[in-house]
């Protein structure tokens, strides 16, 4: 990660993750690094999980929008489990990469075809013909078509029909 | 007890051994199942990721719909399912605002309300717990010597941190299921490791790297296969081993097994009736223990 001299600051940042979904746990953080001696890809990541803290704390909202480390968390919630504070990490970088997203990051292109999928199937995963042909050869149930409309009215809500660029 | 069956967009699709074996599995065991193959994706960590309002609300759903067919558990076999799950129940229990938020969103989207009231399980919960000592007195056939590294998966160890399925610092229920079919669960480091398969759609690289030290761990300690109970691990350790030996520039070969797949060879059943030949990696390693 490029290091700035004198990095922009977000004041409103922390009250902003904090005040997100998961973010409640955010302010018992103590620097003491035991989520990233526990995390299995910390040491390929350019912003540590507990400097990931401190960057909200300080307000580094731009440099935290534009790291690697957010995309690279495997979410295995190692760091979640060993907090002596409690700090549901794991959460509060899902947290991050929406905001990343929302402050004009690009989209990666699993996100945009998880989203498209979902909209379009109502699932993650869609059943191409030669998967159906599988499961008839191996004489397994169907998997029916899903009605989409609750899936739809859920996306037009949220984010995903922004990110799909239909709404 | 009836469970509303549930396995996944993963094991569905792409996974189909996966399904095959619990299915039959199941079968063997009486284990009662009810089809939700209607119900829509989880909401799993990429979506999360996205809106975490929307995730839930996804997941809410399925359990609404389990909620309405009047039964009391919903199985998974995906882990990321069943923490979905687990998060719903306990943020309901826990947070009222999040019950009402997410129930005044399904009401208007789906026309439905999840009053909290089913269990989320995963397959191996059910054969721990439910089918218990009596799975015992089905094996017909064991696999006696084998070395086995066990991988339960993270998302079943750490669901959520008010609920624990075991100790995730130590977990055990995958390793004494196995256990019952003669084999050995062995010691190996990085067991709890994640197995870098979630990252592989964001960093390839570092996904094949992570999931290289795991198999070079437990090759290391004398495993002459590894155990799984998640379609994502599993997918990492079979199909992609050979790409993971290619980064890191090892050789393993070492065959990555389902616990549905072991348990179903113990249980009596044909290697085809639990997708053995969908494996990548050739399973004869760990067949050739069978007595």
């Amino acid at each position: 990660m490029k290091r700035t001299l004198n990095p922009k600051i977000d004041k409103a940042f922390f009250q902003e993750v904090k005040n997100s979904h998961t973010g409640r746990t955010l302010p018992y953080c103590y620097q003491c690094g035991t989520c990233s001696s526990s995390c299995p890809v910390a040491e390929e990541m350019d912003i540590k999980p507990h400097e990931m803290v401190e960057f909200i704390k300080l307000g580094l909202k731009e440099a935290l929008a534009q790291c690697k480390a957010i995309w690279q968390c495997s979410t295995c919630y190692m760091c979640t489990e060993r907090c002596p504070q409690g700090v549901q990490l794991t959460s509060i970088i899902l947290s991050l990469r929406d905001i990343a997203m929302r402050k004009g990051v690009t989209v990666p292109e699993a996100v945009k075809e998880s989203c498209k999928n979902l909209y379009e199937t109502g699932r993650l995963l869609p059943l191409s013909q030669f998967q159906k042909d599988r499961r008839v050869k191996l004489q397994l149930p169907d998997v029916p078509q899903l009605d989409t409309n609750p899936v739809k009215g859920l996306a037009n809500k949220t984010r995903v029909a922004g990110i799909l660029g239909v709404k | 007890m009836k469970y509303g069956y549930y396995p996944g967009c993963y094991v569905q699709t792409r996974m189909l051994q996966y399904d095959l074996s619990a299915r039959n599995v199941l079968k063997k065991l009486g284990v009662e199942i009810v089809e939700m193959s209607d119900a829509p994706c989880c909401g799993p960590s990429v979506i999360k990721s996205v809106d975490y309002s929307m995730a839930s609300a996804l997941s809410a759903q399925i359990l609404a719909m389990t909620e309405k067919r009047g039964l009391d558990a919903i199985v998974t076999l995906c882990p990321e399912c069943f923490s979905s799950f687990i998060k719903i129940n306990t943020g309901f229990r826990e947070d009222v605002k999040f019950k009402e938020e997410i129930n005044q969103i399904l009401a208007s989207t789906a026309g439905l309300k999840y009053d909290g009231g089913v269990e989320a399980k995963h397959l191996l919960q059910v054969l721990y717990e439910d089918v218990g000592s009596k799975l015992s007195e089905h094996i017909v056939k064991k696999f006696k010597g084998l070395k086995a590294a066990v991988h339960p998966g993270c998302h079943f160890n750490r669901a959520s941190t008010s609920y624990y399925a075991e100790d995730p610092e130590d977990p055990r229920m995958l390793d004494e299921l196995v256990e019952n079919l003669g084999i050995e669960s062995v010691y190996w480091p990085l067991k709890l490791w994640c197995c870098g398969a979630p990252t592989l759609s964001f960093d390839r690289d570092l996904s094949l790297k992570t999931a290289g030290k795991k198999l070079s761990s437990a090759k290391a300690s004398g495993a002459e296969c590894i155990v799984t109970a998640c379609p994502y691990c599993q997918m990492q350790f079979d199909q992609n081993q050979a790409m993971i030996e290619r980064r890191v520039n090892e050789k393993f070969e070492l065959p990555s097994v389902l616990f549905t797949q072991l348990i179903g060879l113990g249980v009596g059943l044909s290697s085809e009736e639990v997708g053995l030949n969908m494996n990548r990696v050739s399973p004869n390693a760990v067949l050739k223990f069978i007595e």
